[in-house]
């Protein structure tokens, strides 16, 4: 497979390929981990050559495993009764566990993310001092809950759905100092929501 | 210098890898081909207008395009994008590809990668970069000379270990940040991981609910592979061995942990490593089997 007398490219030109290949990585390495080392002047640079065709984001399980998940939960009126509170992510989940190679998984981080974003819309809901509904009900979380609820839940078609609720159930692992694992639930619920007809 | 030199020139002379490359992009155009059939199966929430996440376009000008399936007005012609990418993967797998089918896969794959970030992992994140580079795999077979197949050849060379230090690059940063945490110095980050159902399977904690000598040895592993990765992928006498562990972890993250798609695109990804050698005779077998097929 080798010609020692094939040409090859004119030194100047190889070189500057190699040039640009080394500037590209330059470029990586500095958005990767330059954030807390380089001046904010080179890491931006970095950062606007990198975002979004380059970006890339490897803090895989780093630098702790999640200790937390969180599970968007909803339950709706209906004829002046409660239904109790319903976990959408629930039958995804068992088709992940049925089927590793399925979409199961997929829309288990899809449905998941709603879970992320109503705790985040917590958060930041918690930095007011008295929150108005309209402020509640437009957290970003809270938007694509209702779209869930209204639009993809097996209650989305029911004509006589008055009002619903959002909520948000924590899991939280903690290890304890003799080495056992044990666990938290903190529910966060968001406040109910009238239906408009 | 004037050795130097010598080497620099037998190296873009150099023609060994070209069975490495097409076994590459063949293996990871079947691992897209799973991914994208499994995604069109629920296509309207994952790209289309059922979507349940929140939609993010901060860019404008050219960037604009990396996340256009973030775009309402875009989101009901997902099939324009899922579709020709699939075909051009399925030509891909079969020998049918060039430079500008190439560069449109990465295209595609960027525009519904980002369609839904919610489905993203780090080899979502490393396929993005891969898929770039693999647009200079150009085919220069052993009768071409000229500038233009030194060009070529250059640039397919570039590309093919730009791959290397990319995949490099994925485990040293993940490696790199979890030095900033304890539990992977203290080895409970394979129990804390597997410990949530979702990542693991139904009842795991009552059947693990302290750490264990395995689950201990598998956290040092893990965390020692991806910060040796990086340095030892170069040194050929124990690449296999240690790609053979590799191996072995990313299975684990398929059954166990069920990331199918990060487990199955780093394993298809490790096929840029292989020696040259093993690469042709697989590339042989595989045109064998279609061969057969034919007749």
């Amino acid at each position: 497979m080798q010609n020692s007398r094939k040409r090859t490219l004119p030194s100047w030109l190889s070189w500057l390929f190699v040039v640009i290949f080394l500037a590209h990585f330059s470029a990586i390495l500095i958005h990767q981990f330059g954030k807390n080392t380089l001046p904010s002047l080179i890491v931006e640079v970095a950062d606007r050559y990198a975002s979004p065709w380059f970006y890339q984001n490897y803090e895989m399980f780093a630098p702790e495993p999640h200790t937390q998940i969180n599970k968007f939960v909803y339950r709706v009126k209906s004829h002046g009764e409660w239904s109790t509170w319903k976990d959408p992510v629930y039958p995804h989940l068992q088709d992940l566990w049925s089927n590793r190679f399925g979409n199961g998984g997929d829309m288990y981080r899809i449905i998941g993310g709603i879970a992320d974003k109503l705790y985040e819309g917590q958060h930041l809901i918690g930095f007011l001092e008295a929150p108005t509904q309209a402020q509640w009900f437009s957290l970003p979380g809270f938007l694509v809950a209702e779209r869930f609820v209204l639009g993809q839940s097996p209650f989305a078609t029911d004509p006589s759905l008055e009002v619903f609720q959002v909520g948000v159930l924590t899991e939280v692992h903690r290890m304890t100092e003799a080495g056992e694992l044990r666990v938290v639930y903190v529910f966060q619920a968001y406040p109910e929501k009238v239906v408009e007809q | 210098m004037r050795r130097l030199n010598d080497i620099w020139v037998r190296w873009q002379r150099h023609l060994d890898m070209l069975p490495v490359s097409e076994l590459f992009i063949r293996a990871i155009y079947l691992t897209l081909i799973w991914s994208t059939i499994k995604l069109l199966l629920i296509g309207d929430v994952v790209w289309g207008e059922e979507w349940l996440h929140v939609r993010y376009t901060p860019f404008g000008n050219i960037d604009r395009f990396a996340m256009i399936l973030n775009e309402a007005v875009v989101r009901p012609h997902y099939l324009w994008f899922a579709l020709p990418f699939l075909a051009l993967l399925i030509g891909g797998v079969i020998g049918r590809h060039n430079v500008f089918t190439r560069a449109v896969v990465w295209y595609l794959y960027v525009a519904l990668h980002f369609g839904n970030v919610e489905i993203s992992t780090g080899g979502h994140h490393l396929y993005q970069q891969l898929l770039f580079f693999h647009i200079l795999f150009f085919r220069v077979n052993d009768q071409e000379d000229g500038m233009w197949a030194a060009a070529r050849r250059m640039l397919h060379h570039l590309g093919f270990y730009a791959i290397w230090i990319n995949i490099a690059l994925l485990y040293f940063a993940s490696a790199y940040w979890k030095t900033f945490g304890e539990m992977w110095f203290n080895g409970q980050a394979m129990l804390m991981s597997i410990s949530f159902e979702p990542y693991s399977f139904p009842g795991i904690l009552d059947l693990l609910p302290s750490n264990t000598w395995y689950l201990l040895v598998g956290t040092y592993a893990v965390f020692a592979y991806q910060l040796l990765f990086a340095v030892v992928i170069w040194i050929k006498p124990v690449r296999k061995p240690f790609l053979l562990f590799g191996l072995l972890f990313h299975l684990s993250i398929v059954f166990i942990v069920g990331l199918a798609d990060f487990g199955l695109f780093m394993i298809a990804s490790y096929s840029i490593f292989l020696a040259p050698a093993d690469a042709r005779k697989l590339m042989e077998r595989l045109s064998v089997v279609r061969l057969k097929r034919k007749q």
